[in-house]
Order: structure tokens, then sequence, then C-alpha cells
């Protein structure tokens, strides 16, 4: 009941209800290492779920996701946060402590997971905010910075504990071209320098190609079409063909149409 | 009148008037503050960094109102009685050597045992329901408003409640 080496995270035959709603059917996925993979879909497809159920912070309704060799939903609380300490998460809105200044968000993972000294911490969480580029931020209280910024110390934090896997929800989602591009440009270098695993939730097509190895699209609770980013790009399937293009016509709108039209 | 109130308060409206109002401050409070939390994602981040949301965010807090309760019903006897004391000056001429007196007769070691005894606990149930009002919220703003005024008030009627239900224990198992 191991996953193979080379994948890092696996959802297998994932099936996710919330009350009558199935929003994963019976879906699977695997995540190779060192992989940025975007995961593609409408807003409310499902694709935040993924990124929760791989942290096991909700439970499936039926199938199993492994991390590593561990089987996140059979794991016992205490080795599951364990486990958690090698996956970063960014949240869409950065979910920073709003009671804590940027340093003392970036070290709380260090302060309340490890014995390390202030001192120790003080560097790590230096070179962590020098690496996103808010070093000049560190005294501020979150309510000071602005979403950008939000974003880059929540990264921040997330890799302080050195993950071997990074979860992004909608990471340049609300912000201007220039500062998703340099979001973008993290992420990249993140994943070729230290060896980190991504997994990007989005719908930002630009911001989607110019990071993904691979993509996923999610449709209707299965994943629709897997692959290099140019395999999407080339794909027959009129979903996928009309989600990367933003077109009104298609299967996508079908059932609603009326409601958009009207 | 000194005997009363020391006895009063000792035992009893200490420690209750102290609940109530740490319900509805610190409560309230609680509640919100980790209600706010947990619609903004935050409770959910601190769990998917791999610390568990009951040692970082409940337990300080449950541990706080515990020591906190005793202290403060324990200034809320003293002010008791040294009100009623400066009062019975006023109206009535009774002397404060006098009035301490008949309190320090009045007083028994069991009633302010029972009456700290007593606060520590509703230290704990205030916390307790603050806190999974708090973590519990769902639904944004409006959300952590109806959280906040339903922990004030399950706080307030669990706290009377549970004062009857001790004195009634209290009284079968230490008659007088």
């Amino acid at each position: 009941m191991t996953a193979a080496n080379s994948y890092i995270a696996e959802l297998r035959e994932v099936t996710m209800r919330f009350e009558e709603k199935k929003v994963l059917d019976d879906l699977s996925l695997k995540i190779r290492s060192q992989d940025r993979l975007v995961i593609l879909g409408q807003s409310g497809s499902g694709k935040s779920t993924i990124l929760r159920l791989i942290l096991g912070i909700l439970n499936p309704n039926a199938g199993s996701v492994f991390f590593k060799q561990f089987e996140i939903t059979r794991l016992p609380r205490r080795k599951l946060q364990r486990v958690r300490r090698h996956i970063g998460m960014v949240y869409q809105y950065s979910a920073l402590l709003s009671s804590r200044t940027v340093r003392d968000n970036v070290a709380l993972p260090l302060e309340e997971l490890t014995d390390q000294s202030r001192e120790e911490i003080d560097q790590i969480v230096d070179q962590k905010l020098e690496l996103v580029g808010m070093k000049d931020s560190k005294n501020l209280m979150p309510s000071e910075l602005s979403g950008g910024m939000r974003k880059r110390v929540s990264l921040a934090r997330a890799l302080v504990l050195d993950p071997e896997l990074v979860l992004f929800d909608e990471p340049v989602a609300g912000l201007d071209p220039v500062m998703a591009s340099v979001i973008d440009e993290l992420i990249i270098s993140l994943s070729e320098k230290s060896k980190v695993t991504s997994v990007i939730v989005t719908h930002e097509m630009d911001s989607a190609f110019r990071i993904a190895t691979r993509m996923a699209m999610l449709y209707r609770g299965k994943i629709i079409e897997e692959g290099k980013p140019e395999k999407l790009k080339e794909s027959k399937n009129p979903v996928v063909s009309q989600f990367l293009s933003g077109s009104t016509e298609g299967p996508i709108l079908e059932g609603t149409k009326d409601a958009t039209t009207a | 009148m000194p005997g009363l109130v020391a006895i009063a308060f000792t035992r009893e409206l200490g420690p209750l008037i102290t609940g109530i109002m740490l319900a509805a401050r610190i409560g309230a409070a609680f509640t919100a503050e980790l209600g706010t939390m947990q619609v903004s994602e935050e409770v959910e981040a601190i769990e998917a960094m791999g610390i568990g949301p009951l040692r970082f965010l409940v337990a300080p807090r449950m541990l706080a109102l515990f020591f906190l309760m005793p202290c403060l019903s324990t200034v809320a006897n003293l002010a008791a009685i040294f009100a009623s004391c400066l009062i019975s000056r006023a109206y009535f001429s009774i002397a404060f050597v006098y009035f301490f007196d008949l309190v320090r007769d009045a007083l028994l070691i069991r009633d302010i045992i029972t009456g700290v005894l007593k606060s520590f606990l509703f230290g704990l149930l205030i916390g307790g329901i603050a806190c999974y009002r708090g973590l519990s919220v769902k639904g944004g703003a409006a959300g952590v408003g109806t959280a906040t005024t339903s922990s004030v008030v399950t706080a307030i009627a669990t706290v009377i409640g549970f004062d009857t239900m001790y004195n009634i224990v209290y009284t079968v198992f230490f008659p007088t």
C-alpha cells in the first residue's frame, strides 16, 4: 500500500461529497517528485479540496490519499501532524496570523515545532524573507501589507521548515501582472534550486503555462486531461480547449447558459 | 450584615458574579477572536503547519481563565466586603474594627475553599465554551457574531446551572 518512489503524493479513487454535492468523483492523481503540477478547473470545481485532502485537513468519503509512503487518510493524528511538517501550504488569502508580526508569523513553525535557539530561528527567518524579498518588512503587521506582500510572507512561512512539497492555492489571484510574475518566478526558482515539488491550483492561464511542468484539468469531479502543458494546449477535448481559450461557446456552460444569457 | 456579606460572597456571589462578567467579557473576546481566525483560514493554516490548534490556541486560553477566575473572584469578595463596610459605617455607624471582627467570626475556611474551587471550575467552563464556539464558527462575519452571542449566553447559563448543581452536591456531601 505504498506509492511508488518517484511519486511524492497520490490520490487514489477519491470521492468527496459536501452534503449532497459530489465535488470529487472517483478521482485519481499522481504527483511526481520535483514536478510543478498545475491543477486547472473552474471556480468551485474542487481544486482547493484536492490540496486540503493532501494535507489531511479534509477526509475523503471514499478512496485514499498518500504522501510518500504514508497513507494520509489513515494516519493517527500525531503522526499526521508530523507528516504535515514536510508539506507547506500557501493560502489564497495568505492566512497569516493577524496578531503577529511578519517575523513572528514566519518564525511560528520553528518556534513551535523545533528546539532551535532564537538566534538560529532569526537566521532562518531572515534567509526565507530574503528569498521572497520581504526582509525589510520584518516588523510590520500583516494588516500593513498589500496582498502581494502577504502572499510572499505566506510563502516564506510555508518554506520555513524546508518542506518537500509546497501547495499553492491561487497564488496569483488578485495580484497585478508584475507581482504575479514575481510570484511565478519564485515558484519556478524554488523547484529548480531547492528541488521542491509544487502543486499549484489556479485559473490564471498565463501564470499556469509559465509555471507548469505538468498540468491536470479538473472537470465535474474528475481529471479529464493530464500531461505536459503542450499536450493540454493541443488537446482535442472540447472542455479543455474551451477552458484554455476562455470561450463562452462549448460544453462548460451547458445547462447554465440560460442563466448567463438571460 | 457583615456575616451575611462575608458568607454570601465567599461562597456564592463572588464566584458567580465574576463568572458571569468573565463569560460576557473574556468569553466573548475569545469566541470572536478564534471565530475570526477560523473564518480567515488562520486556524486551518496552523493545523496545516502541523501545530495542534488545541495546544496552540485553546490550551493557553483555558489555562489563563482557569487561573484568572479565582484571582478575580477573590478581588470581588474583598471589594464587596470593603464596600459593605463603608456603607455600614456611613448609614449604620458601625465601626470598621467591629465590622471586621464580625466578618472574621463569620468566615469559615470551608466557605472560602469552596468558593475558590468553584471559581477554578467556572474558569474552565467559560474557557471551554468560548473556545469551542469560536473554533466551530461557520459562515463569515455573520457567523462570528452569532457564535459570540451564543457563546456568552451559553456560558452564563452554564455557569449558573453548574453553580446550582455544585451547591446541591456540596450540601449533600458536606452538610453543615
